[in-house]
């Protein structure tokens, strides 16, 4: 019979999910933790076949603890569980190594079919947004640029200087420092390296590596 | 005794300025007592007695501790004195003069109890001696001269005790004390605010400032524009034009820049451009200055020639300057409410999210197992009411949730409100699979923080209201930010019917909020469906721009 090993800083959400996996599920519950040193001590010494983890415990974050888990154990399978379910918090858990990302107002059956994959499939991830989420990365809501504002960054990425750019654009040196100003502050930027790579995030400028 | 060796276990080390007067005083008796029986008494007695003392002091004399080791090293350092008096001497014996010291180190370091306790141990030892001498004439002599040593040693050690408050080292306020100064503080700042003669809202003074300089001299267009953190000024109150014209930014060159760092009125004869697009002018710039330094400057800008004359420059250097104070007040009053309201909104979203938020996840779970309990006993319709109640839990989490976003989605001085604006309504994309069309247009210039925080503050409650109609797939955002206007739509493509009157009180709230940042409101239906809510900014932004 698999074993899990139950990870959230709240008692009566462990209480609620140890009811679910040994009513509806073949698992057995072998310990709970409310912290990450907790998580990952009783994790090295008990070795579940799954860890379901929350992502704030009482001293830190536990993605802490399943980055600890999959560099340690490859073979464990790794929830978390969270009242965060962002896009952010996903591709973090994903990043950390988790094997699935599964929100708390989900059903306890939704939590256990995740718990069953990532005993099956350690290394795949699922979540049930994924998808939507990979659309949204792919295609960001970020600032709209003006069609100067987007060849000025062009030519920013280029590394050319503000004289060069004045040149190439067939404008004075200060109109160039003014579309640079507004375009640093549409992207949250205060200098030339931030807004070029906060135009490579949000994918208004390619990368040079892809460019290549 | 006993107590006194009892209570200070495990106390902690005193402070060094203690500890170096009761060593100090101790070294520099031990000196002159060995001075004198080396001069005095060469024998051999005198001598061990000597160095059994220097052992002893030498030990005391390095705790720095008042516990039982210190407590029993000058019982023995007062009564090696006390005994060696005794033994080489008596009245003449050098050693007697030794024994303030012991009794100044327990006044320091243990206080009048120890002090007292020591002396009174020495006066012993020594009345015990007195059984030594034989001759009447010696032993009153000895009395005589021991009584006053054991007297300047309790007085010694009373002195003691009085610089133990003393050489008390300065020592960071508890946080009762650090509370109650906070208290006083707040208390003091309301009843000063409920005194001043003017308003506490930083555009209300600002457009006085205007107001005053106006009836000073005419000018064609003006401003207040204010430090908030970084290098460009943000605009408070303008006259006469739509959007700034000038370069707000204080390390630039140009005439704010130049009155910027020296703290002093500029005036600039502007010439018209080749181009015939500007018509010259003269600019005065004012730098607003609060402890001689600048917080601000006030621009004025005339078509004309006749204005901006001496006098009239020094009348209005006058006005800034007097400005200067209620302006910066009322910034630092807008940032302290301005933070208070963030820290008690993040504080209701902590607590909601560990609180209720994880209550409600915990009965979805319960219910979960009422539900595939009830499933397998074969009572369909009660499985299917806890189904039903299980999806209302869902939903009410997921509200829940949108709810502490909206709590912890804030403005701040490195976060913009079109920042703010993107995370928030992408948030709300991802959890209610609405589609977000987001169109941010903001130049280089911020509005004032609670400006900024009160559109935020209105986008949430018209997006909140959006993702509760029904029938909402698409939400389009358009925010256009040109200080000191701007702009801020949101439409939804839900139902319609009788959705202006669901949400009446939303409206009022967003209503209330325009207007503390002299905004219009408007909320209409939409065609073909969904409801439109548009927020503009800035009383002059339809006035026509006389420079050009």
């Amino acid at each position: 019979m698999p074993t899990i090993l139950l990870v959230d800083d709240h008692d009566l959400i462990r209480q609620g999910l140890r009811r679910a996996f040994e009513r509806d599920s073949d698992f057995t519950v072998v310990a709970e933790a409310s912290s990450v040193a907790q998580c990952i001590e009783l994790a090295d010494s008990l070795t579940p076949d799954v860890a379901v983890i929350d992502i704030n415990l009482t001293d830190g974050s536990g993605l802490e603890a399943v980055t600890h888990l999959r560099k340690h154990h490859s073979e464990m399978g790794i929830v978390v569980l969270t009242m965060y379910d962002d896009d952010q918090h996903m591709f973090q858990a994903m990043e950390s190594g988790a094997s699935a990302f599964v929100p708390k107002s989900v059903s306890t059956d939704q939590v256990i079919a995740a718990a069953r994959h990532a005993a099956s499939a350690p290394h795949a991830f699922s979540a049930a947004d994924l998808a939507a989420a990979m659309r949204r990365k792919m295609t960001p809501t970020g600032p709209r640029l003006s069609a100067r504002e987007a060849q000025l960054l062009e030519l920013l990425g280029e590394g050319l200087s503000v004289s060069m750019v004045a040149r190439r654009m067939f404008i004075s040196e200060s109109t160039v420092k003014t579309h640079m100003s507004k375009l640093y502050d549409k992207l949250g930027a205060s200098n030339r390296a931030q807004a070029l790579m906060s135009a490579i995030r949000l994918g208004l400028l390619s990368s040079p590596d892809k460019s290549r | 005794m006993r107590s006194w060796l009892r209570t200070n276990e495990g106390a902690a080390p005193v402070p060094r300025r203690r500890f170096f007067v009761a060593s100090g005083y101790r070294v520099m008796l031990f000196g002159l007592v060995a001075l004198l029986l080396l001069l005095k008494q060469r024998d051999v007695a005198s001598i061990a007695w000597l160095v059994a003392l220097g052992a002893v002091a030498a030990a005391s004399s390095r705790r720095q501790t008042p516990d039982r080791t210190t407590q029993l090293l000058l019982v023995a350092e007062v009564s090696i004195a006390a005994l060696g008096g005794v033994f080489t001497g008596g009245t003449d014996s050098p050693l007697l003069a030794y024994l303030p010291a012991p009794t100044l180190a327990a006044g320091i370091l243990l206080g009048l109890e120890g002090a007292i306790l020591t002396t009174g141990l020495g006066a012993v030892v020594v009345l015990t001696g007195r059984t030594r001498f034989d001759d009447p004439a010696e032993l009153r002599s000895f009395t005589s001269s021991a009584a006053q040593w054991v007297v300047l040693s309790l007085a010694t050690g009373v002195l003691g005790n009085l610089l133990r408050d003393l050489l008390q080292e300065a020592k960071e306020p508890p946080a009762s004390q650090r509370y109650g100064e906070a208290y006083r503080l707040l208390g003091q700042l309301r009843a000063v605010t409920r005194r001043l003669p003017g308003s506490l809202d930083p555009t209300t003074v600002a457009t006085n400032v205007l107001q005053e300089c106006r009836a000073i001299t005419s000018f064609t267009r003006g401003g207040v524009f204010m430090q908030t953190g970084g290098e460009v000024l943000v605009p408070l109150a303008m006259e006469g034009m739509r959007r700034v014209p000038w370069r707000l930014n204080v390390d630039e060159p140009g005439p704010i820049g130049v009155a910027w760092r020296a703290v002093s009125p500029v005036l600039e004869e502007r010439q018209p451009d080749k181009a015939g697009r500007r018509r010259g002018s003269r600019l005065l710039v004012l730098p607003v200055v609060v402890e001689e330094r600048p917080v601000g400057v006030v621009v004025l800008e005339s078509l004309t020639d006749d204005e901006f004359t001496a006098a009239a420059v020094e009348e209005l250097g006058a006005v800034v300057q007097n400005a200067g104070l209620p302006l910066e007040t009322a910034a630092l009053f807008d940032e302290l409410r301005l933070s208070a309201a963030t820290e008690e909104r993040q504080r209701l979203a902590r607590e909601m999210h560990d609180g209720i938020a994880q209550d409600l996840a915990y009965l979805g779970f319960e219910l979960d197992g009422l539900h595939s309990g009830l499933r397998k006993s074969g009572d369909d319709a009660s499985a299917a009411q806890a189904l039903e109640l299980r999806q209302r839990i869902t939903a009410l989490i997921s509200e829940l949730r949108l709810s502490i976003s909206d709590l912890r989605s804030s403005v701040g001085p490195a976060r913009g409100l079109g920042a703010a604006l993107t995370e928030y309504a992408r948030s709300v994309g991802t959890s209610t699979g609405m589609t977000v069309h987001l169109e941010l247009s903001e130049g280089a210039l911020r509005l004032p923080a609670d400006t900024e925080v009160q559109l935020l503050r209105i986008a949430h409650e018209a997006i909140g209201s959006a993702r509760r109609r029904r029938g909402a797939r698409n939400l389009w955002v358009t925010l256009v930010i040109d200080p000191p206007g701007g702009s801020l739509v949101i439409e939804d493509d839900g139902e319609k019917d009788g959705a202006l009157n669901r949400d009446a009180i939303e409206t009022q709230v967003m209503l209330e909020r325009a207007q503390r940042v002299h905004a219009s409101l408007q909320v209409a239906e939409r065609h073909p469906n969904g409801i439109c809510v548009s927020v503009v900014l800035g009383r002059d932004i339809n006035a026509d721009d006389p420079a050009g």
